[in-house]
């Protein structure tokens, strides 16, 4: 199992960016917002009956 | 490419939505030049209804949404950006940020769904941003062949877009 598991997190490359710019945080702050912003919007069209057309699988 | 939306219903009731869809809108034009035929896809993610915690089978259907639109999509890099504005029911007891919380249980999900199907070709990078009261997460889920291209987006990424 060990080989398996260390295949695996080979295949996964972690990037700390520290002290990042004024820009970069305003930047992910607004993108943050914006998909918040996507998100509530599928909230409200499903609250509205919107995805009828959608089926929805049951698991 | 044409959204790629799906809703589940856990066998507890709770409703969860998945969209995938382009988005180039996070990229600087060089970065977006350099991509070429190859698209970025965002991911979507909703709790519609319900409070449970979310199960295994659940987090194994979201996988496999996402994987089906990544391997129907040759020319595609996957970018997962970290909601840290939406809660996460029965986290309450936790001080982890939510942005956290969903950037782990991600990279749990991308170990789980590899594993399992033992893909050796498939990349995920994690990119953690420390702002001053809070971190951000990034992920890019890519093809081993699309190497550089994951890369310019990491560089996007550090320098603000700004190119």
């Amino acid at each position: 199992m060990q080989p398996n598991k260390d295949r695996i997190m080979s295949q996964i490359e972690y990037v700390t960016i520290k002290n990042a710019s004024r820009k970069v945080l305003k930047k992910m702050r607004q993108i943050g917002e914006e998909k918040a912003q996507r998100l509530q919007s599928i909230q409200e069209r499903w609250d509205a009956g919107d995805y009828k057309d959608v089926e929805v699988v049951q698991l | 490419m044409e959204d790629f939306v799906r809703i589940f219903k856990s066998p507890e009731g709770d409703v969860y939505h998945i969209t995938l869809s382009e988005d180039n809108g996070v990229l600087s034009a060089e970065v977006l030049a350099a991509l070429g035929e190859v698209h970025v896809a965002g991911i979507d993610l909703r709790r519609l209804y319900g409070k449970h915690v979310t199960s295994q089978g659940v987090l194994s259907a979201l996988a496999n949404v996402i994987a089906d639109y990544f391997f129907k999509n040759e020319n595609v890099i996957i970018c997962y950006y970290c909601d840290f504005i939406n809660s996460i029911p029965n986290t309450s007891k936790n001080t982890m940020p939510p942005q956290e919380y969903r950037s782990r249980l991600f990279e749990k999900m991308f170990q789980r769904y590899v594993n399992l199907h033992n893909l050796g070709n498939i990349r995920l990078s994690v990119v953690e941003i420390n702002g001053i009261n809070e971190k951000y997460y990034f992920h890019v889920i890519y093809r081993e062949s699309h190497s550089v291209l994951a890369s310019m987006i990491g560089s996007d990424l550090k320098e603000g877009f700004s190119k």
